[in-house]
């Protein structure tokens, strides 16, 4: 039964194995991007792979400016919890040691690093290395020559090439609660000078997650007593370790070479240590999402008062010790008159377990008016205290205005640092853009504009010419009253036909009866009272009198008519136009005004025709 | 008998469980309903319909499954239709915030940035609507100065013309720059995890290279290869298959 099970298990692991993904991310950094001369410049790469991979060191990249001293390696497990399903990232980090030469800003190109026979290209950075301080610090740095005692004559007695030289794994606390974070350190202990230590691997155990929490980039000894006896110590390393298992955990065994005097190397593992974990008690609140340590937490909006359309940002700020890898946000209470985006989690952590995380969310208002956000709830186990707390954020009321002109122009000095990505725009249907300068409609509205002036402006040099010059106006106005009313008549007389005449009679009381309003069917003398009524100067009127008795002459007399004085009867209809068109009759009121004042002149001039 | 159903019913609970814990989709709803808003996106864009809110939503489903680069692309897709998109702007700044790596628009003055937001305020649209405007504000000054009678003061109405003529000048010019670069738009952005810079169309020795969401000018292609112009002004040859353009070329949709 036993030997099936196995059997069944292994067959089940294999196809998990093969089943499952693999993914490899590489990523570089600079511990630190603005050094001195006196610093050393860290240049991290770090292969995270879901699974196992064996990656040989990449070769140091050459920087210019800068000169390699060494290169560390190391290997870490991150263990993270997602929706209840445990989730492990291996991670293999080479740490480049570089010494400055010389001041100014250098760029660390991209570089290949070849994982499983795939090659990954690392991000170029950019470092700048300023002028040391005028009076540095003494330091003491990690020297890699073999010629020099790293401890000092103070600590070692240089004669002295034997003795024992061990790790020890020491955790902060021997008790924890399942998800608390304890740190866990690995310290050298000698009696021989040791002059340096290279970490080759670390074996895990069951029931926790960890990550580096302090990898030294110098080998600093200290003097201590262990078990009755002195020794020089410093640290390797310290890691985080995160419990997922309650129970009695052996934490990881380190293994590295110690390189000690004369070349020699020697292999060392660090002696088993154990911690006791105790379970999470019972009664988790409903929103506790694994947040375990102790933190302080309060909440934020960025605006009160926004109009419709624009967004808000909602910030909660969750600050102090704890497992910041191992909880995610709390679901964002149920709110239904605005649209809430994905949270944003912002991490400003001084080391893995202490600092502060915001969670932004982004909220875009349906509709207006004072409309309330209920207040955030988040809930943690507090290690200290051995009970669960829970932050209960005060209801938030914000007046969401309707959008004005003026809200349009409120991007145009905003600051371009948003918090958090907008959320998905809720629409059903999408219109196809329609680019306003191709339509029809634009070009119309402009041809009618330039249209508008061409008409414009062909009336205002008529008015201007009839302001300035009135005799060439009057011309260009008898062309156009021959063209309009007379043309017949005019083309008759080019015909030389006799019909000249009624039809400039006709042509004429026509345009006689649209100017002055004065009826078509008056006999001549008639019409010629009527209008002298309409202060038609006498000459005007006498002009016009000879030229329709002349055409009656010809319609009703024998003979009345001959063809060789049509030209002459045409000049005269000309010049009687032209006439014409200078007289403009007068309004009644100005003429009621000229007859309440009347001129000497203009009255003796009257009587003088009477 | 037995031992062997048991096998199987531990066969089945294990495949069960491996696909809960394997398949993201499982995993992760979210990520599951970013893929089925952007397959529904995605088959509105096939259609061929261009609108900037469309583009937008896009970005925000590539970015929320983890592809930067299409991120980018559809964001600056969506300011390329309207330039005033707020959100799409703030999303790509967002983004740049988060990878200050992308070269996607360098830091500029405050006085700069702020002509700029102006400039970006004007959309293609806005832009004709006030031209528009202009163009009558403009007719109905030159009809005032053109009727104006030759005996009164003509001051008023030449400086209205002046003032409307030059704003007509300055955003008729505007409106065709506008035009031009919605039609050419020589912008391109990385879509693949890395694309290797090559000095020439047929290099293989790869000068640097620029990591996804990265925004390049495209000036000429060749074998395959595309000449860009990385912001920093380095030319180089890229894989035409690494970059995808802002306004594809066969683009001839208004």
């Amino acid at each position: 039964m036993v030997k099936k099970f196995a059997c069944a298990l292994f067959i089940v692991l294999s196809l998990i194995g093969t089943l499952k993904a693999e993914s490899v991310a590489v990523n570089a950094y600079l511990k630190e991007d603005v050094i001195t001369l006196s610093d050393q410049l860290q240049l991290v790469v770090e292969i995270s792979s879901e699974k196992k991979v064996k990656v040989v060191a990449p070769p140091a990249p050459q920087i210019p400016g800068f000169s390699f001293r060494n290169v560390v390696g190391s290997t870490s497990y991150k263990y993270s919890m997602i929706n209840n399903h445990l989730f492990t990232t291996h991670i293999q980090t080479f740490t480049y040691v570089y010494n400055p030469q010389k001041t100014g800003s250098f760029t660390i190109p991209s570089f290949k690093v070849k994982v499983e026979n795939k090659d990954y290209y690392t991000p170029s950075l950019t470092v700048q290395v300023k002028e040391s301080s005028p009076a540095p610090p003494p330091q003491k740095q990690y020297n890699l020559s073999p010629f020099l005692n790293p401890f000092g004559d103070e600590l070692f007695n240089p004669n002295l090439i034997e003795g024992e030289v061990f790790l020890l794994c020491i955790p902060e606390t021997d008790f924890a609660y399942v998800g608390e974070p304890v740190i866990i350190s690995y310290y050298l202990y000698t009696e021989q000078p040791v002059e340096a230590f290279y970490a080759e691997s670390e074996k895990d155990f069951e029931g926790y997650g960890k990550e580096v929490f302090l990898q030294p980039s110098s080998i600093k000894y200290e003097s201590t007593v262990y078990n009755s006896k002195s020794y020089k110590r410093a640290l390797i390393k310290q890691d985080a370790i995160f419990p997922h298992k309650a129970g009695r955990l052996q934490m990881p065994i380190l293994t590295g070479q110690a390189q000690l005097l004369g070349f020699l190397n020697k292999t060392i593992s660090s002696k088993p240590c154990w911690i006791n974990v105790k379970p999470l008690p019972a009664g988790a609140p409903a929103g506790f999402t694994g947040a375990v340590g102790n933190f302080t937490v309060s909440q934020s909006v960025s605006s009160t008062k926004l109009n419709l359309g624009d967004a808000l940002t909602f910030t909660i700020n969750i600050s102090g010790r704890g497992n910041f890898s191992q909880f995610t946000a709390a679901p964002f209470p149920p709110v239904d008159k605005f649209q809430v985006s994905a949270p944003y989690i912002q991490d400003k952590l001084a080391n893995v377990i202490e600092g502060t995380r915001f969670i932004h969310y982004t909220l875009l208002p349906r509709e207006t008016g004072e409309l309330t956000i209920p207040g955030y709830t988040f809930s943690w186990f507090d290690s200290s205290s051995g009970v669960y707390r829970t932050f209960n954020g005060a209801t938030q009321k914000i007046k969401v205005h309707q959008a004005n002109i003026l809200s349009y122009f409120s991007g145009l000095l905003e600051k371009d640092k948003p918090q958090a990505l907008n959320p998905l725009l809720n629409l059903a249907y999408y219109p196809d853009f329609k680019n306003y300068s191709t339509e029809p409609w634009f070009w119309l509205i402009l041809a009618l504009c330039a249209i508008s002036l061409i008409i414009s402006g062909l009336v205002a040099r008529e008015n201007r010419l009839r302001e300035l010059e009135p005799v060439a106006y009057a011309q260009k106005t008898a062309h156009r009253i021959l063209t309009k009313y007379l043309r017949q008549a005019t083309e008759a007389a080019g015909k030389l036909s006799t019909d000249f005449y009624p039809l400039a009679e006709s042509g004429l009381m026509d345009y006689l009866a649209r100017k002055y309003g004065v009826s078509k069917s008056l006999p001549t003398p008639e019409l010629i009272d009527a209008l002298r009524m309409k202060d038609m100067p006498p000459e005007l009127l006498d002009q016009l009198e000879q030229f329709l008795l002349q055409c009656q002459k010809a319609r009703f007399m024998p003979g009345g008519a001959e063809a060789e004085k049509l030209d002459e009867a045409l000049h005269q209809l000309r010049s009687l136009v032209q006439a014409l068109s200078r007289f403009k009759p007068e309004k009644e009121s100005s003429k009621k005004n000229r007859v309440a004042t009347p001129q000497p002149g203009i009255n003796s001039k009257n009587k003088e025709q009477e | 008998m037995k031992h062997w159903i048991f096998i199987f019913g531990l066969l089945i609970l294990t495949f069960s469980l491996s696909s809960q814990v394997l398949n993201p989709d499982s995993l992760n709803a979210e990520k599951t309903f970013y893929q089925q808003t952007l397959q529904k996106l995605e088959a509105e864009a096939n259609r061929g319909v261009k609108n900037a809110d469309l583009f937008y939503n896009m970005g925000v489903c590539h970015f929320q499954l983890g592809n930067t680069g299409k991120a980018v692309l559809n964001f600056l897709r969506a300011l390329n239709l309207n330039s005033a998109h707020k959100q799409a702007k703030q999303n790509l700044l967002y983004i740049r915030n988060l990878h200050p790596e992308l070269s996607l628009e360098p830091t500029r003055p405050f006085l700069v940035q702020l002509f700029l937001n102006i400039y970006d305020f004007f959309s293609l649209n806005r832009l004709a609507i006030t031209l528009l405007i202009i163009a009558i504000l403009l007719t109905l000054s030159l009809h005032w100065l053109m009727h104006t009678p030759s005996g009164k003061e003509h001051g008023l109405p030449i400086l209205a013309v002046v003032i409307t003529a030059i704003l007509f000048i300055a955003f008729g010019s505007m409106l065709l720059v506008k035009n031009h670069r919605y039609r050419n738009d020589a912008r391109a952005v990385v879509i693949a995890n890395v694309a290797p810079i090559y000095h020439t169309p047929e290099s293989k020795n790869i000068l640097q290279t620029i990591p996804e969401g990265s925004v390049v000018v495209v000036s000429k292609t060749q074998h395959n290869r595309v000449q860009v112009i990385l912001p920093d002004g380095t030319q180089g040859w890229v894989e035409s298959n690494t970059i995808e353009r802002v306004v594809p070329i066969n683009n001839t949709k208004d």
